[in-house]
């Protein structure tokens, strides 16, 4: 499950906890931010992913607290998390590097 | 944990939508989600957008389907699935042994009296003979602790007698040969299936998902089949004048051939083995919710099947003598099927105790989603 291309939210997600640790209303607003508000993300979804990132170790619930008299639970990336968000970012950059070597973009390309 | 005693109305309505979420999983998480969801949302709402409602709906049941299958992996459902296993192994060589004797000797299927046009080939008996005696030997495999025979002789005979209906059906279509076939065939592959399903060792996270999902789309297939059977049967007698055999020949042919009382008395073994292997070895509600929700479908699949001819074919008693006969079997094959239950009950109750006097309760939570 580790292995493989991850799923968009998904990477939008390790990205953001990636800068620090985040409760489920900040990741939100990051992830818009991230995607240029093109990834909206809806809590069903979020803590979907949330929990499929703890069950394979590569996010983990960081600490508690509450404001205003709700509960916000932060969650920080793992070592694992990072490698795989490293591993990915490289596939990622080849993919562009090799797409743009073919449309003639060597300028544009990182 | 929360503070305000009364509630906004969106805050209320958000909390109704969580509901779709396991019980367990809500203790956990419902906090932490309302205050997700209200911060999120604009100061003067008053309702959950209709996407958000979507949103929580699917992943709610996904969670739901996630923890059921993380719960098959526990050694009640494993046994709880290999009670199911034996019994449906116990009614499938009982069909087994019917249908060669019926076969073999007198030309015809033995569960339904008269349902062939024709006799198998010579051929045709020997392989359908030699295909079957896997379920008699899986079951005495299974019997004498030799579990990985078992599974092997089962799956062998299930998927053996698939590929014999396959190829009967195509040889012969205008046979019915082919759709009685094919009922013996949903119901060999069966018991290899559940005995599986029923492995508890090396059981890892996405073969307990799948595991889940098989007995999720097997009940899924069983109630399709169901509707299908008993809307052939429906149009049979809408079409056909009361009274003229010939015209609905083809729904008679599919509905009173037995099968579909052979997979539902099939299915009733398995959603008892299920239940009684929930409700006898420990009183946790929560183990118990997931043998009923594994039995859920495959129960309404068996009251549907058991319902379908009666509903639809009110006159069913007229056809006299075969019916009668069918039935006797049927009957027989059920009080077999529940009697090795019953046995089985009682010695996992037994073992259980035994067990529960030398070791510890096990806890019920794992490592926490």
């Amino acid at each position: 499950m580790a292995s493989g291309p991850l799923r968009e939210p998904t990477f939008l997600i390790l990205t953001s906890l990636a800068a620090e640790p985040r409760h489920g209303y900040g990741i939100i607003q990051d992830v818009e931010g991230l995607s240029e508000g093109r990834v909206r993300l809806r809590a069903g979804t979020l803590y979907g992913s949330l929990d499929r990132l703890v069950e394979q170790g590569l996010a983990a619930a960081d600490r508690e607290e509450v404001e205003q008299g709700r509960l916000r639970r932060y969650y920080r990336i793992t070592g694992a998390g990072r490698q795989l968000l490293e591993a990915e970012v490289a596939r990622l950059a080849a993919n562009a590097r090799a797409a743009g070597h073919r449309l003639g973009l060597e300028g544009l390309a990182p | 944990m929360t503070s305000s005693p009364e509630p906004l109305p969106l805050e209320r309505r958000y909390r109704r939508l969580l509901a779709s979420y396991p019980p367990a999983y809500r203790a956990e998480r419902s906090e932490e989600m309302i205050a997700t969801l209200m911060s999120a949302a604009p100061t003067q709402r008053q309702w959950p957008p209709v996407a958000d409602a979507l949103d929580l709906g699917v992943h709610g049941l996904r969670t739901r389907l996630r923890l059921a299958a993380r719960d098959l992996r526990t050694p009640l459902a494993a046994d709880a699935a290999h009670h199911a296993a034996l019994v449906t192994l116990a009614v499938a060589a009982a069909a087994a042994v019917a249908t060669v004797v019926g076969v073999s000797f007198l030309g015809q299927t033995a569960v339904y009296r008269g349902a062939l046009h024709r006799p198998y080939s010579a051929p045709a008996r020997v392989a359908v003979g030699l295909l079957l005696a896997a379920m008699p030997a899986a079951l005495i495999a299974a019997g004498c602790g030799l579990q990985r025979l078992a599974r092997w002789l089962a799956g062998a005979g299930g998927v053996g007698a698939l590929g014999a209906g396959a190829v009967l059906t195509a040889h012969d279509r205008s046979d019915i040969n082919g759709s009685h076939l094919f009922g013996m065939v949903v119901v060999l592959c069966l018991p290899g299936l559940l005995l599986w399903l029923a492995r508890p060792e090396g059981a890892d996270v996405r073969r307990a998902v799948l595991r889940a999902r098989c007995l999720v789309l097997g009940g899924l297939l069983s109630m399709i089949f169901t509707l299908v059977v008993g809307a052939e049967e429906l149009a049979g007698e809408l079409v056909a004048p009361r009274g003229d055999p010939s015209l609905h020949v083809e729904s008679k042919n599919l509905a009173d051939s037995g099968l579909n009382l052979i997979v539902a008395m099939t299915l009733a073994g398995l959603a008892a083995g299920n239940l009684a292997s929930g409700v006898r070895r420990e009183r946790d509600p929560r183990r118990l919710a997931v043998a009923c929700a594994m039995s859920i479908p495959w129960l309404a699949a068996a009251i549907g099947t058991l319902l379908t001819p009666a509903l639809f074919r009110p006159e069913a008693a007229e056809l006299g003598g075969d019916r009668l006969s069918t039935n006797l079997i049927q009957v027989g094959y059920t009080l077999a099927a529940f009697g090795v239950l019953g046995v089985l009950a009682r010695g996992s109750l037994g073992r259980s105790r035994r067990a529960s006097s030398t070791s510890s309760p096990e806890g019920i939570h794992r490592d926490a989603c």
